[in-house]
């Protein structure tokens, strides 16, 4: 799995649903402590969407980051 | 609403609302609960989903596609300070239509007495409609920003914003949408506007203490008040990135949970404008009242106000409510400026504004109390 880590909830929610629109498995969930983010809120999706997700977020102008190194 | 629907102070704030505002609201209080932004389980996370669907139809509902510009406030008046108080004037001149509302001329005249600015008023008609063949001869390289009530509180006129934006350029405009929102197209991307102030209980329909500023370029607007957001929070400064820069505290989400509601479920007119202008004719036709409108039908909003040559403001309000049961608004609306313009200060006219939900005859009602209150 991969996190998606944007600055504001609004971009966490509009990505959540540009995901889902897109029929892209996707959740919402904290951001662990470990991790630097400007929200509490993040989305978890699987590693193998890392481009597909990148480009839908790319595409609505949301700023967002990547970490890759989550394991579940 | 059964039977005759009496109330013509919308202008004040609307009612009824749609059944679903209510329910939405309740919906949330009773069974959703849950905070906004601020905690990662499924309970906040529903409830900021539905606060941000709510921002995008808000947006959408004034030609907004960027929905992060929208700022959540309490009402126009709050997004109205915000721009003001926010915007970084160096003691120029501001522009205002001479229709303003003193939720524009109270923090502006603040402003001007601690910024040295200097407020002018934009040349217009005598029902106050911008003469935009004339704003030129008061742009001045001093000018730093331009305010416009769209839909005049005092007698409905809704002035000619794009072409506005046209003649004024560069220059920032500020929309005071509080009452034109929900009853006239607002299209600001499209037209350039840079600020866009509107209420969330007038004509939209929802429930008060809600509202929102838009904001084109929020880069040069400082935040009216600090405080958390449930984001940088490791840091004392507020977050430069929208819209958390200007929503510190927790927002009122249910409020905004039947603003949403309002915004899906908007009815459609029971009356036509045909109906208002007809109800206009009949009254200029009474002899002794005179009406207060847009001297011409396609800038005419939702609502107008009259006076009596023989009767106090007070007194026909009072009748019209006493015998007939109409609840309309006397006084000054507080808009003195533009009673100032149209020549009813400082006593005011009776103001009549109307709902989706009024039908031609709770119209013709009107218009008989109105008649019989005059003529006795």
């Amino acid at each position: 799995m991969i996190l998606f880590l944007f600055e504001s909830t609004h971009a966490v929610i509009a990505a959540e649903k540009r995901c889902g629109d897109a029929g892209i498995s996707c959740a919402v969930i904290p951001v662990p402590r470990s991790i630097s983010s400007q929200c509490g809120l993040c989305i978890e999706a699987a590693a193998a969407d890392r481009e597909r997700v990148s480009a839908l977020l790319r595409e609505g102008g949301i700023v967002f980051s990547i970490h890759e190194e989550y394991v579940k | 609403m059964n039977g005759r629907n009496t109330y013509f102070d919308n202008a004040a704030t609307s009612f009824p609302k749609p059944p679903e505002v209510a329910a939405g609201m309740a919906r949330y209080l009773n069974e959703m609960g849950g905070s906004y932004g601020r905690s990662a389980h499924a309970r906040t996370v529903a409830v900021s989903r539905l606060v941000e669907e709510t921002r995008t139809l808000l947006a959408a509902r004034i030609g907004v596609t960027q929905a992060a510009h929208l700022i959540f406030t309490h009402n126009a008046t709050h997004a109205i300070n915000i721009a003001l108080k926010g915007f970084p004037f160096a003691g120029g001149a501001v522009l205002v239509s001479p229709l303003e509302h003193n939720a524009v001329m109270r923090p502006l005249s603040r402003i001007a007495a601690e910024r040295g600015l200097t407020i002018r008023t934009l040349p217009a008609h005598p029902d106050g409609t911008v003469d935009i063949d004339r704003i030129g001869a008061v742009l001045c390289d001093r000018t730093e920003l331009v305010i416009v009530n769209h839909e005049s509180n005092v007698n409905g006129v809704i002035q000619p914003i794009a072409e506005i934006k046209r003649r004024i350029g560069a220059v920032p405009l500020l929309l005071d949408a509080a009452q034109s929102a929900g009853h006239v197209a607002i299209a600001a991307e499209r037209d350039g506007i840079d600020m866009v102030a509107i209420t969330g209980h007038k004509g939209l329909l929802g429930p008060t203490g809600t509202g929102a500023l838009y904001l084109k370029d929020p880069g040069r607007i400082a935040p009216l008040i600090d405080g958390g957001t449930g984001s940088n929070s490791e840091q004392f400064e507020m977050p430069g990135f929208l819209p958390d820069k200007f929503e510190a505290g927790t927002p009122n989400i249910a409020g905004i949970c039947g603003l949403r509601e309002a915004l899906l479920h908007r009815p459609d007119p029971r009356h036509a404008a045909a109906d208002l202008f007809a109800l206009l004719e009949e009254l200029e036709r009474i002899p002794g009242l005179r009406v207060f409108r847009a001297a011409d039908r396609e800038r005419q909003g939702a609502l107008f106000s009259f006076v009596s040559e023989t009767m106090d403001v007070a007194l026909f309000g009072r009748r019209l409510h006493d015998e007939f049961g109409i609840e309309t608004r006397i006084g000054l609306h507080c808009a003195p400026a533009a009673h100032r313009h149209i020549g009813t200060f400082p006593d005011g006219t009776v103001r009549a504004a109307f709902s989706p939900y009024h039908t031609a005859d709770d119209i013709a009602y009107l218009l008989t109390a109105v008649r019989k209150v005059q003529t006795g």
